[in-house]
């Protein structure tokens, strides 16, 4: 498996840490309710197809990205930097 | 206070010689780690142009004066041999010297001992002179750079100095005993 | 038996190897299979579960019987092939899966209770009464089963792991291979040409076909020139291409040292990571045999084992020969044969309308219903449409046909689909990203068609990188259509093997479809109960079973 890394390229697997899905990155405020925490630490989808994770280039660049990926057909259809989404946000 | 002497990770060790194939330990001398803080690129650049550098590309180094600016990460790069001027506050810097092991291998074998380990295409035409990554040796992070077409400079932790050097030693053995 | 003149060996370097204890000679680019058979050594093993005599089925790795234990100064390596172990100075093998010996194996009274030992027969009566388990049938099944043994010792040879990284990754170098490594290397890309053999060159050398009005090892040999002054090309031979993962990864495991004597520093094995931006796979196709009574007989090979010795190692391992095929095939063996001085007793086509035109006795019609011979064939029998037969023979050539090298194309979920025509399966279009099957592998089972195919794979790749192709000419090569007939199993009393491997036979393929085993996948799981019972009685199988019980 090969992952692109926007700032290294196309990366080997092994050079990653998975963490999961992209979800975690919308951490509930503290006006939220207790559904909303428990929502975010402990449900997940479990698309077959299109889903968003979280990987750590740690042998890299030491980049947090946000793969795109098939979970049907294993395609890696891209991949952004956390820290670039933050900046829009 | 006294002045200490600064030891390299594998002082006094001897370079492997296999073939045409060289491997030494470098003393690079200062290591400053440039962590470059947002929105500060022009400053950064003006404040490096003194030492010939501005702040380079991902994967990517330049040379000047006998120092190296290498890219090192997400906005991040080491400044190799040369004392680091006062950036301001334009960036994080710290002091590295002593935190890696710097080695060299040199020689027709180089490219394909290092693709023992290193999960890249390290050919010249995919790998020139002039670029920098950080991949992994084996297991180990190291930052690897191509500084000629048959000659690679690795930095690694400076904890990991020996293992590194066993992997390749053998990687280089293994070459040499398959073309026997 | 040698025939001069014939084989890719040198006769001017014979190696001396032992096996069983005994010192045989043979030449430099024999494999442990052809020196046996070329010193008259027939008897190379026992099957898994009935301890049957068996010898050597094939030429390749596709070998289930000859599986032998190579014995080094630091490592025993049990279940390697005799057919892909190649003989160096001091190479120690040894039989297997027989005790005291191979000649006489206790074990093999199996074969006298073989109707109680049908497949699943261990799952049905050692369950019960659980008390018994630990103290009595564990050890004894442990004792008999399994094949090869281990040392017990570390091992300490070296083995070594590598990457590489390529434009165009050609699996395979026969004919298919050959062309689209050249195509894709005039091109400018970079190719990685990985062969499982010693050789390349594929069936190409072990038909001793031609190519050009020439031998087709001429333009193999100005091919790999060719290559070989490229430096965009690597060859990798000795390289199995074993699975194909994502983002066209690929893994390979290269043999480096297995052929040598042990040296310093040298790895016995390489595993490599490829990656690929597009894939040729001219992996080819292997023969199968047809399951008639009796077929497991040292001395029963494939018709395509038997030419591959012939060609690639002089070797003829009989002195009368006997072919039994449903296609066109078995007939151009039985041709190369007796044009190197072989006796062939016969042709028995199952066809009856096939050609009955040869320089031998030609049966039509015909079907093995008996064999006979312990430790060695003797003698077969049969009927044809003329009636009934017995021939003496010591080597009974069998082609039923061939099966598309094609497990690659499965690796990510892709489905072969069935081929009538071809009486076989044919690789699934698309079913791994960015490679394409061609030749053989493909169900192309031409010559004329392999080295189009390998071509056109090629350019198709080159096409994806935006490369432009530089012609490349296409050697000449005849089209002899291939003709088959379907035949799978011969009724009769005896047993007929499927899976020489597990010693599965027809009957318990039976019998787990008469159970509900029906879907391949279950199929191939319950038939082969054996070995799923030791890796059972290893990892925790009491407990399951007490579990069961409970």
């Amino acid at each position: 498996m090969r992952i692109p890394c926007p700032l290294c390229g196309s990366r080997d697997r092994r050079e990653f840490y998975y963490y999961g899905s992209e979800d975690y990155l919308n951490r509930p405020t503290d006006q939220g309710t207790i559904e909303e925490l428990d929502n975010h630490l402990f449900l997940r989808h479990n698309p077959a197809g299109i889903t968003r994770d979280l990987w750590y280039h740690e042998t890299g660049c030491t980049s947090w990205l946000i793969v795109t990926r098939n979970t049907i057909t294993h395609e890696v259809l891209g991949s952004e930097l956390v820290a670039d989404r933050k900046k829009g946000a | 206070m006294p002045e200490l002497i600064a030891k390299t990770a594998l002082a006094g060790k001897k370079p492997l010689v296999v073939g045409a194939t060289t491997l030494a330990e470098v003393d690079a001398g200062a290591i400053t780690s440039i962590a470059r803080f947002p929105g500060q690129g022009e400053v950064l650049d003006n404040a490096l142009k003194p030492l010939g550098f501005s702040f380079p590309a991902p994967n990517n180094f330049a040379e000047a004066a006998g120092a190296r600016l290498v890219w090192a990460g997400r906005e991040q790069a080491f400044l190799i041999g040369a004392d680091c001027p006062d950036l301001g506050d334009a960036a994080a810097v710290t002091d590295q010297s002593g935190g890696w092991v710097t080695l060299s291998l040199t020689g027709p074998l180089a490219a394909d001992a290092l693709m023992r380990y290193v999960p890249l295409d390290l050919r010249l035409a995919h790998f020139p002179v002039g670029r920098s990554v950080r991949t992994p040796l084996y297991h180990m992070p190291m930052l690897l750079m191509r500084v000629a077409d048959d000659g690679f400079r690795l930095m690694l932790f400076r904890s990991m100095a020996r293992t590194a050097w066993h992997e390749i030693e053998v990687a280089l053995k293994t070459l040499a005993a398959r073309a026997a | 038996m040698r025939i001069e003149g014939k084989g890719a060996i040198d006769r001017t370097k014979p190696v001396s190897f032992k096996f069983d204890g005994k010192t045989y000679q043979g030449f430099k680019g024999d494999t442990l299979a052809s020196a046996l058979l070329a010193n008259g050594v027939k008897l190379l093993g026992r099957s898994f579960k009935y301890h049957r005599p068996r010898g050597v089925l094939t030429a390749g790795s596709e070998e289930p019987n000859a599986l032998v234990e190579v014995v080094g100064a630091t490592n025993q390596t049990p279940n390697v092939r005799a057919t892909v172990q190649e003989i160096f100075e001091g190479l120690n093998a040894r039989s297997q899966n027989r005790w005291p010996s191979l000649r006489f194996d206790l074990m093999a009274v199996n074969d006298l209770a073989a109707p109680f030992l049908s497949a699943g027969f261990y799952y049905k009566t050692f369950m019960w009464p659980k008390a018994l388990w630990e103290g009595l049938y564990e050890p004894i099944i442990r004792r008999a089963a399994g094949l090869g043994s281990l040392s017990g010792k570390h091992d300490e040879g070296h083995y070594e792991k590598a990457f590489a990284f390529c434009d165009v990754l050609v699996i395979g170098a026969g004919p298919t291979g050959l062309m689209a490594a050249l195509t894709a290397a005039r091109a400018g890309a970079d190719v990685i040409l990985c062969e499982e053999d010693r050789l390349l060159g594929g069936r190409l050398i072990a038909d001793d076909a031609t190519l050009n009005g020439k031998p087709a090892a001429d333009w193999v040999a100005a091919v790999e020139a060719e290559l070989r002054a490229s430096p965009n090309v690597r060859i990798m031979p000795r390289t199995t291409v074993t699975g194909a993962y994502d983002g066209g990864q690929y893994g390979a495991l290269e043999r480096v040292g297995l052929h040598k004597g042990p040296r310093p520093d040298l790895p016995r094995e390489c595993f490599w990571r490829i990656t690929a931006a597009q894939t040729v796979l001219a992996a080819g196709a292997l023969e199968r045999s047809i399951a008639f009574p009796m077929n497991d007989r040292p001395g029963i090979m494939l018709a395509s084992a038997v030419q591959s010795y012939l060609n690639k190692f002089g070797v003829v391992p009989g002195r009368r020969v006997t072919l039994f095929a449903n296609n066109d095939g078995a007939r151009v063996v039985a041709r190369q044969l007796m044009a190197a001085g072989v006796s062939v007793a016969a042709i028995l086509d199952s066809r009856p309308e096939a050609s009955a035109v040869e320089d031998c006795p030609v049966y039509l019609g015909a079907q093995v219903t008996d064999t006979k011979g312990r430790h060695g064939l003797r003698a077969i029998s049969g009927t044809h449409m003329g009636g009934e037969f017995q021939i003496e023979t010591d080597l009974l050539a069998v082609s039923g046909g061939w099966n598309p090298t094609l497990h690659i194309t499965c690796h990510m979920n892709g489905r072969p689909r069935w081929e009538a025509s071809l009486a076989a399966f044919v690789p699934m279009e698309n079913a791994v990203p960015n490679l394409k099957a061609a030749g053989a592998c493909n169900g192309a089972f031409t010559t004329l068609a392999c080295l189009t195919e390998g071509a056109d794979a090629a350019r198709a790749a080159l096409i994806s990188l935006g490369r432009n192709a530089v012609a490349v000419d296409q050697p000449k090569a005849e089209g002899m259509p291939y003709v088959i007939t379907p035949l799978w199993q011969v009724a009769g009393k005896g047993r007929a093997w499927l899976d020489f491997a597990n010693d599965v036979t027809t009957k318990d393929v039976k019998l787990a479809a008469q159970e509900g085993y029906q879907s391949v996948e279950h199929m191939k799981l319950r038939r082969s109960s054996r070995p799923r019972l030791r890796r059972w009685a290893r990892g925790g199988g009491q407990m399951a079973l007490r579990r069961s019980a409970s």
